[in-house]
């Protein structure tokens, strides 16, 4: 798996399919909490005015944004507080990059 | 406010930071650095250190340098995209100085700047500024307005509120926001006179995951030291509340308009509701001219639906509120004439500038009703200010 052999290099380049994964899995997270079919959810939709998330849903996003984090950088934090401020789908993969340390 | 152009500029330069860093993860590495590495003569790889070798270069900013792994592949069959770039010691890469490495190396100071100005933002980013902690209902903007009718005097009206969200410092991040949080709330007219400080601990917890669990619950709670200056006395206040939250509603579709916390087009309006349940615990301490003191404990149910009209026009700018709060006492030492304290609110409000972390504007609201929770006595009230929250 490429996610182990990535996982714990802070700073480092993730390759073009650790990032596709890292996206697919945030976009699957957001789905399945959505009830929206995975393929029907893009990076420029926005949260509230779009998928109806309201600041409690964003905010019950932050488990599984965190855990997927973690599967590249065992330290990553994301927050409630950070959850509940994105604005658009693409916002929650940048957050889980920027997290897990991935360039 | 000078503090907050700071902000706002640190915010500008970190959005360009981040663009930047987009972009790098985004295109693959220069044909520049290829040639200049395969350019470089082999010895330089042997050992010999360039000046701008020992100045040193932060481990971070090796990333953008290619492996020999996946060069090797790309000069062979091999996939970049399968490669995983492996870190390589400091002492060989930087020997294989290409143009870019140089330019970064260049920029470091600017690098530590970002550092400080990235921790900077973390702090204020753990800042919450708003109307109160009450969090059982969707945030409001801190509030503070003038007025004066003739012959009347001038009346002063505040509300604010500030937390510290220090929840990562436990590793509870993902499931919590917990911190010291205080709140004051002025109100200098005759009708409903009101100075309160309140200063604690503030919660908002999701217990579950609801991804594995298709109901959710959020609880929102806070335990704090109340001073009345009006009333007179000091106290201590605590509460506990709980809404459900539920997984998979298919969008803003009108079948999931019972849900709370989901955003439902109505076509003329987006709706959504936080419906509330739980209980308040308030202890007097000390009170003057020898007004009563003891306990209360009071049961909540709340109800706060929000009605954005328009919301294709308006892209939730413009925004009605209704809230509903029924406390009734459930034990009461200080005054035990009155069982339920019902109190109403309504508020339109628009916002010139709104983004998910800041909003400003201008708001209108109506309240009639107790809310002791606040020391605020049955009253009905007028308000139109400002309104600011980030």
């Amino acid at each position: 798996m490429v996610r182990e052999r990535s996982a714990g290099r802070r700073g480092e380049v993730a390759s073009g399919r650790d990032l596709e994964q890292l996206a697919n899995d945030v976009r699957a997270h957001i789905a399945a909490l959505g009830g929206l079919p995975k393929e029907s959810v893009r990076d420029s939709q926005l949260f509230k005015e779009e998928l109806g998330f309201g600041d409690y849903m964003k905010a019950a996003l932050a488990r599984g944004l965190q855990k997927i984090a973690r599967e590249y950088d065992p330290h990553a934090k994301i927050s409630v507080r950070e959850c509940k401020r994105l604005k658009k789908v693409g916002d929650a993969v940048f957050l889980v990059k920027k997290a897990a340390g991935i360039k | 406010m000078t503090w907050r152009c700071r902000l706002g500029a640190i915010a500008a330069f970190l959005a360009v930071s981040g663009r930047a860093q987009a972009e790098a993860i985004s295109e693959p590495p220069s044909e520049r650095a290829r040639e200049a590495r395969d350019s470089e003569p082999s010895e330089t790889s042997s050992g010999e250190r360039s000046a701008a070798d020992l100045e040193g270069t932060p481990p971070g900013r090796l990333s953008l340098e290619e492996p020999e792994e996946s060069s090797a592949k790309r000069d062979g069959s091999g996939s970049d995209s399968e490669a995983t770039v492996p870190k390589e010691p400091r002492s060989e890469t930087a020997s294989e100085a290409s143009e870019p490495e140089a330019a970064e190396r260049d920029s470091e100071p600017a690098e530590s700047d970002a550092g400080r100005e990235s921790s900077l933002r973390a702090f204020f980013d753990a800042l919450t500024f708003r109307d109160s902690m009450d969090t059982r209902r969707t945030p409001q903007p801190a509030f503070a307005s003038l007025s004066q009718t003739s012959g009347e005097p001038l009346v002063g009206h505040i509300d604010a509120a500030l937390m510290i969200d220090l929840a990562g410092l436990l590793d509870l991040q993902d499931r919590m926001a917990l911190g010291p949080s205080v709140e004051y709330h002025l109100n200098t007219s005759d009708a409903a006179k009101r100075s309160v400080l309140e200063a604690g601990l503030a919660l908002e917890w999701l217990p579950f995951p609801l991804e594995r669990t298709y109901v959710g619950l959020v609880v929102a709670g806070k335990a704090q030291y109340k001073r009345d200056w009006v009333r007179g006395g000091n106290g201590l206040v605590a509460s506990l509340n709980l809404m459900s939250i539920f997984r998979g509603s298919p969008g803003k579709n009108i079948v999931a308009v019972w849900k709370p916390d989901r955003l439902t087009d109505l076509w003329f309006a987006d709706f959504q509701y936080l419906p509330w349940i739980g209980a308040e615990y308030e202890q007097v301490l000390t009170a003057e001219d020898s007004g009563p003191t003891g306990a209360t404990a009071r049961g909540v149910a709340r109800v706060q639906a929000v009605l954005y009209p328009a919301a294709r026009f308006f892209g939730h700018r413009f925004e009605l509120i209704g809230d509903l709060a029924l406390r009734g006492d459930l034990y009461d030492e200080l005054d035990p004439s009155e069982e339920l304290h019902p109190l109403v609110r309504l508020s339109a409000n628009y916002y010139l500038l709104k983004t998910e972390d800041e909003e400003a504007g201008l708001g209108f609201d109506y309240s009639n009703g107790a809310d002791p929770e606040k020391g605020l006595a049955h009253s009905e009230q007028w308000k139109f200010g400002l309104k600011l929250r980030f």
